[in-house]
Formats: C-alpha cells, sequence, structure tokens
C-alpha cells in the first residue's frame, strides 16, 4: 500500500503541472472573483471597496469572514429578472444543444462511412471554421438573416416570399448561430465515437434479424453514448454563459445571462453584483459536469 | 448424417472493382451436415461465406436455401445465422443479452425468452456468467457465447467464420470437439470457413478446398487426403511428397514418369495427360517405405537418412535422394519397422496404388 502511495519523483511532477496550471489559471482567478463578489460596490476605481484584504492579519481576517455578508448572493438570487435569464440561458443552451445534436449526427456518421482516405479530410472541413475569425463568421450571419439579407433577397427574387421574414434579433437566430458555432465541438467526439465501432457488430445485429433501424437504435447510439455526452457537455456549457452571439443576433428581448453579467458590469459597474452572477453561472453548470462524471464512472465499472 | 438439400448454390460469382473473388461456384449442402470449406486467404471462401449470410450479392447466379431463392434477401430476413471470426460480441450488452437479441428482434414473448436463452448457456457451459460483460469473458468464454448467440434463432445453416483462430492451440483442440457435440445436438448444419486443414480434418463431414475463387475439390476429409485431384489439393491438405516428372507410358489405371532426376515411378491417375506432360506424382509420407539397398529395386529410389525424429507414436524420417530432392517417410512403430541410423543409405519406394499422378 505505502509502496503503491509513494509516488515517483516523476509522476509527481507529472501531476503538479496540470495541478499548478488550475491553481493559476482556474482557482486564483475564481477566488478573486468570489472577493469582488463579496465586496461592496462603490464609486471608485476598480469600482468596490474590497472587504478581505491580504494585508489584514489572521485574527482581523477571521472576524471578516465570520461577519461576511453574501447580500449580493442573495440580490441574484431573489431578484426575478436574473432568475428569468437563468431559466432563459439554460433553455436557450438546452434547444440549440439538441439541434446540434440532429446536425451533427448525420455528418459525424456520414464521415465514418467515407473512405478512409477521406477522413482526415474531412475531419480537416470540420474545424474548418475555427480559422476564421468566430466574430467575423457571426457578423455574416447578420449578413444572412437580418430583413435586406442575402436569405431574405433571394427569397423575394425568387417570388417564395411577399415581404422579408424576421429572421435576424430573434431566438430562432441565437439558435442558429449558437448551433453554428457549436457544431464542430459536437461533431468531434461524435466521430471519434462512431469511428470506434467495429462494422461488424452492425452486421452480426443484421445477421440476427435486426432492421437497418433497429441496428441503429440498440448498436450504433447506445455505443456512440459516451461521444453524445461528451458532445452534448462542449455544446451546452459553453452555450449557456454565451454573450457574443445573443448580443449579436438576439433581439433586445431575447435573455440571456451572459447579456445581464455583461450589462451588470459594463453599463452598472456593479462589479460584486457582476461577480455573484458569475458564480451563481458556475454553480448551476457544475451539475451537468458532475451527471457526466458519475456516468464515467459507472460506465467504467465492472 | 445428411438429409435434404438444404442450401445450394448455383453458378456464384463475384468480383470487387474487375478482380474475382468467387469464380463459377455450385455447391449443395445437405441437412445437418458438418462442411467446412478450406483454403488459404485471399481464396474467396470468407466472401462465399458473405455471399450466403446476404452481406453481399454475387454478379450472377444463385442462391437457394430449402429451394427457395434468396440471393437477393438483405441479411435480417434470411433464416441463417452467421458465428464472426472477431466474435463481434455487442459490448454494451451481457451475455444474456447478447445471447437474447436474435429472439428480441424476432419479437418473442419474455418468457420464451428467458428460457431460451437458459438452455443456449447450458449448451454452450456458460450458465454462471450470464450477467457478464463481454470485455469481463476469456476468449474462449467469447467464443461460446458468440456461438449461443448464432444458435439461439435455430438456424436452418450456421456459418462460421474461423471459429477457432482467435483460440490458443490447446483450446482450439477442445473446442473442435465442442462444435462437433454441438453440431450433432442441434442437428444444424454447419459450415465452417478455415484456413487450417487439421480442423477441417478433424471437423467436418465434408470440405471443398478452394484455390484462387474455385473449388478444387469436394469430399469427406478422408476422400480428400487420400484422392487428391489437384497439386494444390494434395499440398495444402496433409503432407506430401511431390515427385515431378514427364509421362512415359500408360500403365493399367495410372501412368510411368521419368523424374526430372530421373527415376522411374509409376501411380495411379484419374486424369488423361497426353505422353509427354507434366505431371507430379504425390505421395503421402506414410506411404513411403524405406528398405534397404537392393533388396527392391521399382518405384523407388536410393538416397542417405538426413535425420530421424520419434514423434507422438510415429517415427519421421527425412531422406535426401540422389539428385537432391528430399522426402518425408513416416513409419509406425513395430513389426518389420527398423531403426534407422543417420547417413544409412536406403531405398525409399512406394506402391502405385498409394500414389497419385496429378496435372500441374
Amino acid at each position: 500500500m505505502s509502496v503503491r502511495l509513494r509516488l515517483s519523483a516523476l509522476r509527481r511532477w507529472v501531476l503538479a503541472v496540470p495541478a499548478l496550471w488550475l491553481v493559476i489559471f482556474f482557482l486564483a482567478p475564481f477566488l478573486w472573483v468570489l472577493k469582488i463578489a463579496l465586496s461592496k460596490p462603490a464609486v471608485a476605481q476598480p469600482p468596490y471597496e474590497p472587504v478581505l484584504l491580504l494585508a489584514d492579519s489572521w485574527a482581523v481576517m477571521i472576524e471578516k469572514i465570520a461577519a461576511l455578508s453574501f447580500d449580493t448572493f442573495e440580490i441574484v438570487m431573489t431578484d426575478d429578472l436574473y432568475f428569468a435569464a437563468y431559466l432563459s440561458s439554460l433553455r436557450l443552451a438546452a434547444i440549440a444543444t439538441w439541434l446540434t445534436l440532429l446536425v451533427a449526427f448525420p455528418l459525424a456518421y456520414a464521415m465514418t462511412r467515407a473512405p478512409k482516405k477521406w477522413r482526415a479530410a474531412l475531419v480537416m472541413l470540420a474545424i474548418a471554421p475555427f480559422w476564421t475569425s468566430f466574430l467575423i463568421r457571426i457578423y455574416a450571419w447578420i449578413m444572412l438573416l437580418k430583413d435586406e439579407g442575402l436569405i431574405n433577397k433571394a427569397l423575394l427574387s425568387l417570388g417564395l416570399i411577399h415581404a422579408p421574414l424576421s429572421m435576424f434579433a430573434t431566438e430562432s437566430a441565437v439558435l442558429v448561430g449558437i448551433v453554428y458555432s457549436y457544431l464542430p465541438f459536437m461533431i468531434l467526439p461524435l466521430y471519434n465515437a462512431l469511428e470506434r465501432q467495429d462494422p461488424a457488430l452492425l452486421e452480426a445485429a443484421s445477421d440476427l434479424g435486426a432492421t437497418p433501424f433497429s441496428a441503429f437504435w440498440r448498436i450504433t447510439v447506445p455505443l456512440a453514448r459516451p461521444g453524445i455526452l461528451a458532445g452534448l457537455l462542449l455544446v451546452f456549457i459553453p452555450a449557456v454563459g454565451e454573450f457574443v452571439i445573443p448580443d449579436l443576433l438576439g433581439g433586445s428581448d431575447t435573455l440571456m445571462i451572459g447579456r445581464s453579467l455583461w450589462s451588470e458590469f459594463f453599463d452598472n459597474r456593479d462589479w460584486p453584483t457582476a461577480s455573484a452572477v458569475a458564480i451563481l453561472l458556475l454553480a448551476l453548470l457544475i451539475v451537468p459536469l458532475m451527471v457526466y462524471e458519475r456516468q464515467q464512472v459507472r460506465e467504467a465499472k465492472p | 448424417m445428411s438429409g435434404a438439400s438444404l442450401l445450394r448454390l448455383e453458378r456464384i460469382t463475384k468480383s470487387y472493382g474487375g478482380t474475382p473473388a468467387v469464380q463459377d461456384i455450385s455447391l449443395d449442402i445437405p441437412t445437418n451436415e458438418f462442411f467446412a470449406l478450406l483454403g488459404p486467404s485471399g481464396c474467396g471462401k470468407t466472401t462465399l461465406m458473405r455471399l450466403i449470410a446476404g452481406f453481399e450479392t454475387p454478379d450472377t447466379g444463385r442462391i437457394l436455401l430449402e429451394g427457395i431463392d434468396i440471393t437477393h434477401l438483405p441479411p435480417h430476413l434470411r433464416p441463417v445465422n452467421m458465428m464472426f471470426q472477431s466474435y463481434a460480441l455487442f459490448p454494451h450488452m451481457s451475455v444474456e443479452q447478447n445471447i437474447a437479441f436474435g429472439l428480441k428482434q424476432e419479437g418473442c414473448a419474455r418468457t420464451e425468452i428467458a428460457a431460451r436463452v437458459a438452455d443456449m448457456l447450458r449448451l454452450v457451459q456458460m450458465t454462471d456468467l450470464g450477467k457478464r460483460r463481454p470485455d469481463q469473458l476469456s476468449g474462449g468464454q467469447r467464443q461460446r457465447v458468440a456461438l449461443a448467440r448464432a444458435l439461439i434463432k435455430r438456424p436452418k445453416l450456421l456459418l462460421l467464420d474461423e471459429p477457432l483462430a482467435a483460440l490458443d492451440r490447446k483450446l482450439r483442440h477442445e473446442t473442435q470437439f465442442e462444435l462437433i457435440q454441438v453440431q450433432r445436438e442441434t442437428g444444424t448444419s454447419f459450415m465452417v470457413v478455415t484456413h487450417d486443414q487439421d480442423e477441417a480434418m478433424v471437423m467436418a463431414h465434408r470440405m471443398a478446398v478452394m484455390r484462387a475463387g474455385a473449388i478444387d475439390q469436394i469430399g469427406s476429409p478422408r476422400e480428400v487426403y487420400e484422392e487428391p485431384q489437384t497439386h494444390h489439393v494434395a499440398g495444402f491438405v496433409g503432407e506430401t511428397n511431390f515427385f515431378d516428372g514427364r509421362v512415359v507410358q500408360y500403365m493399367p489405371g495410372g501412368v510411368e514418369i521419368e523424374t526430372t532426376k530421373g527415376l522411374r515411378l509409376e501411380a495411379l491417375c484419374r486424369h488423361h495427360p497426353a505422353i509427354g506432360a507434366r505431371v507430379t506424382i504425390s505421395v503421402r509420407p506414410e506411404n513411403l517405405r524405406l528398405s534397404s539397398p537392393g533388396v527392391f529395386s521399382n518405384n523407388g529410389g536410393i538416397g542417405e537418412i538426413i535425420d530421424h525424429v520419434f514423434r507422438e507414436g510415429l517415427s519421421s524420417v527425412r531422406v535426401r535422394l540422389e539428385g537432391g530432392d528430399v522426402v518425408h517417410v513416416r513409419q509406425g512403430q513395430g513389426e518389420g519397422v527398423q531403426d534407422w541410423v543417420r547417413g544409412a543409405r536406403v531405398f525409399v519406394s512406394f506402391a502405385p496404388e498409394r500414389a497419385r499422378a496429378l496435372l500441374v
């Protein structure tokens, strides 16, 4: 036991690197944001009055921690507007995530069925949009979706519609933007999961009397589940906090928590409240991650 | 042993991108037969099996099962099941779920499925392991699950693609006899694809030896061994010695040839080669006999013992003939068998009726 617990120096270093990375780039900023969330807003630069100071002695620090006020969290949790924003973010992200899955699955499936020599090229094509700036691609969608945009012009000139469809500045536009932007994050894990499946499994299913439809649902999909879960998470988590897409493609009524956060920070200059919003969002997103983690553990267990 | 015709292949041809994989094959498999398709890799035996299972469609020809044309029936509608070389067990299902899969597709009642799965587990001696996942099983156990899964629908014909290839030597030997027993108990016709002539010899009632997309010979293991009809069959099934030469004269039921090394040898021949035609005589090691030079002098040649091994109750002797050819002689122990010493000069000969002259 003790022998196994005693890690070699090398292994300790190998583990220390990601741990250090997380401390520097995740834990420290997180604690900083938490500190701001526990402060009071102020007309100052930066616009808050810190409660906890590193210069304090231990005794003072402990006293202050005991007397901490969680006012900002209380405000965020009781305010209907934030509640609505969280709910609407979750709803839009969930719809967009499922839509992404629906679009990505046939694409990933087709990629795995393509001749081997094409597959690497198809994977490159799937991630090709990343070579252009995200912002530019979203602006391009504005050009496509707005009332005098390409789609409306094309439909009008074909005589299919007589007045422009209002697609821009709607929730649907936000959904389109999210599906489009996050598609590669869904395709790649799906492709990976589907490509590893032995084609003989489908032949075996068919040999045992399964129709292609039944073989798909009873063999292909269950075996692709780890990939599906990974893709759902990779899309859902960033989509909930998405700011750019709802800001550029959404209407003024498109409520998403990313926008609330932005306006709290930059319009209201209320950093403590904005920080509390961010921390609660993080807490919210830990839930699906934990579900995923438990799923993984259960799958690994015999 | 066997009854009415179950499977009939009529002039089946299949090519891939212009390269023929199976050429004009016709074959009849009766009910309750253990049939083996034997051949080296790339001979088309796997393609033939996939055509029968329905994963491929022939370019020309027909496949009949109990007289019904199934040539264009998709695999899930064919009353034929297959055991895959890789076993292709569903990794996300337990042993029981794997075995039950075929019946579930049929929409069988739950209780019937449970009963038949239990029967199958008993048949392959896996009763205690029904809840396990495939990755928790040994190679031999996976093989049994694959067999049970393929048999549960009580197919008329079970196709087995290299069923023993993934097992180690000892297990392979035991499993051969288990397969024979399962075939006998279920009364299903088995068609095994294998590249291992031992497997075919041990298990099959009849076998077809394939080469380059065509069947060279069909017969019982004994017929194929004792009466090989082509050079390829003689060399592929069992061990043999070849003497190449040209026909010099016809003998009753056979020919006499002069070998490239100048020996005059006589053997039975089922073909009708012209005088002067190139043929080869095949003689199994156990049909060669050794004697002291001078005792016999016909149908053989003088040589020198180069080694002598005793193995599995048989003595195995290699002799280098004058002219350089090395032949392998196998003798049982006992009456009249001498213990030959290395370097001794011997006369190697055979009875013409124990040898076959084949076209090359």
